[in-house]
């Protein structure tokens, strides 16, 4: 053990946590769940983005155009060998779906429905949600690698699941492929308008969805001033 | 201003009183899940020019991914040398990428099968076997007609000796003699000194070389000592030789009066000049450059 002076101690305790203060974690925006009124505040709008793994096909919810270290702990509780917590890096998570609602309540509610929805088929119904699963020979959930396709597709199951059970009316969903969003049969159409994301590079991703998130805003305000000039209306009438 | 914000919370409340529905999943061991939702191929067409179309044996009127082992075609046979040696480059060509193309579309084929645990592709491997055959045969050939084109440049003795014998049965070739006598020279200074017998077919920064010049010299030559034989009196008054490129190009383009008529008008103009060596490939191709755009005005 060599010999260390004191100050040298303190510095390299000092560097240590200066290390951990600057660990990037994700897009500070996403930290923390959003209420209606911070969206707001936030300027973002109504929306719920969900991301997929390209690695292992693991879907991750977010309210805004960005995710964070902080929803994946959230979102993968109880992480075993077939649902491991996925990583991080941002070359694995791409855009799967751009779900715009209705209002503000109604985003919040749907972001906080799929995630109650995750935590039934990852804890409290983990049997149930598993003989849903197809499964290859072994018995084990079907998997290609690392892939398993069956967390995408349900997260789609969850999507259509909670637009139902909350009739979140005049949802638009954009999907980045048409073919994930499965048979029409699943989707009530009068609640549900489905749409395909312009085709973008993955690179240019954030601009992507930062740009939808600018023209819903602007939308939500329009609407919502149209909405005004409606009450006032009545109300002078 | 002040009315308006306890208009709107109001109709919220009242929007938020009017939802039967909760918004809300209340106990999670009660919830019933849904089966997840299996992506569909029926959501979007697929272009029927897609590229990828090129991988099945019938484009996009294939019903199936796999051929079976009695559908590959088995009473083919590999094409043989002398049917490959028969073929033009542009045609090995073809048949090299149709080639390639059978052999992408088998081995698709083979890396399914082996997917999908299915064991019987000997049919497709031995059809393969067939096409790298074609494949091998087509190098064979291309690599045949390198070698002697390579080995005929070597000849420059045999090739001067040749000229000097065709130059004298040229000469006196018989009227009837002539019209093949001039075919076989089309063909001879293609052969040897790669002057195209078509204009359009010009590579302009290629086929003017030292040979194309070299060639012209012989052909100018050769077509106006006959020519002087047969006209004495020009010959009288026509002054050998010819000038360099500038007078001799005439007979390469056109027919042999016309040809010496117009370098004696060069001669008279003054406009034959000699030209320097670094001159003479730019003006050919500028030359010919004209003769080609002309021919093709006069074909429209």
């Amino acid at each position: 053990m060599p010999m260390r002076l004191r100050a040298e101690k303190k510095m390299r305790k000092h560097l240590i946590e200066q290390l951990k203060a600057r660990k990037v974690l994700g897009a500070r925006i996403a930290e923390g769940k959003k209420t209606a009124e911070e969206l707001r505040r936030l300027n973002l709008a109504p929306q719920v983005y969900l991301f997929k793994n390209l690695f292992s096909g693991q879907v991750l919810y977010s309210q805004v155009p960005a995710f964070h270290q902080d929803q994946i702990d959230q979102q993968f509780v109880r992480p075993n060998w077939e649902n491991r917590k996925p990583s991080r890096r941002n070359d694995l998570w791409r855009v799967m779906c751009v779900a715009t609602f209705d209002n503000y309540d109604y985003a919040v509610a749907a972001f906080r429905g799929l995630v109650q929805l995750r935590q039934a088929r990852d804890v409290v119904q983990q049997k149930e949600a598993k003989a849903l699963r197809r499964k290859n020979d072994e018995g084990n959930t079907w998997y290609a690698g690392q892939y398993r396709p069956t967390y995408s597709q349900e997260a789609v199951a969850d999507l259509a699941h909670v637009i139902e059970e909350f009739e979140l009316e005049n949802t638009k969903l954009m999907w980045e492929n048409a073919w994930r969003r499965g048979d029409d049969k699943h989707w009530s159409a009068e609640l549900v308008q489905h749409e395909t994301l312009p085709p973008f590079n993955p690179r240019d991703q954030n601009i992507l969805l930062d740009e939808l998130r600018a023209k819903a805003v602007e939308e939500f305000a329009k609407l919502r001033e149209t909405e005004e000039h409606q009450e006032e209306a009545s109300v002078i009438a | 201003m002040s009315m308006r914000i306890p208009v709107r919370t109001l109709s919220s409340c009242v929007a938020n009183l009017a939802r039967a529905k909760k918004l809300s999943f209340g106990d999670l061991s009660k919830v019933q899940l849904r089966e997840p939702i299996v992506p569909t191929h029926k959501n979007f067409d697929v272009s029927p020019d897609h590229p990828l179309w090129a991988f099945f044996p019938e484009g996009n009127k294939s019903e199936s991914a796999l051929r079976g082992s009695d559908e590959v075609e088995l009473n083919s046979r590999e094409w043989t040398f002398p049917e490959l040696r028969r073929k033009s480059f542009e045609d090995l060509h073809r048949l090299w990428y149709l080639t390639l193309k059978e052999r992408n579309i088998l081995a698709r084929e083979v890396r399914l099968a082996e997917a999908l645990r299915y064991s019987r592709t000997q049919q497709h491997e031995a059809l393969d076997e067939k096409l790298v055959t074609v494949q091998k045969r087509i190098k064979q050939v291309l690599l045949e007609r390198q070698v002697a084109y390579e080995r005929v440049q070597t000849f420059t003795e045999q090739q001067q000796a040749y000229l000097a014998e065709f130059e004298e049965r040229y000469l006196n070739a018989g009227a009837d003699e002539i019209v093949s006598y001039n075919e076989k020279l089309v063909r001879l200074q293609y052969a040897l000194f790669g002057i195209q017998p078509q204009l359009q077919d010009y590579n302009l920064e290629e086929d003017i070389n030292i040979k194309f010049v070299n060639g012209l010299s012989y052909v100018s030559n050769l077509k106006l000592k006959r020519y002087l034989d047969r006209n004495p009196n020009v010959a009288k008054t026509f002054e050998l030789p010819l000038n360099g490129v500038v007078e001799e190009l005439p007979f390469l383009l056109r027919g042999v009066d016309e040809a010496v008529e117009e370098v004696q008008a060069l001669r008279e103009s003054g406009e034959n000049v000699k030209l320097d060596k670094i001159q003479v490939f730019p003006f050919l191709r500028s030359a010919l450059a004209n003769a080609i755009e002309q021919e093709q005005q006069e074909f429209q």
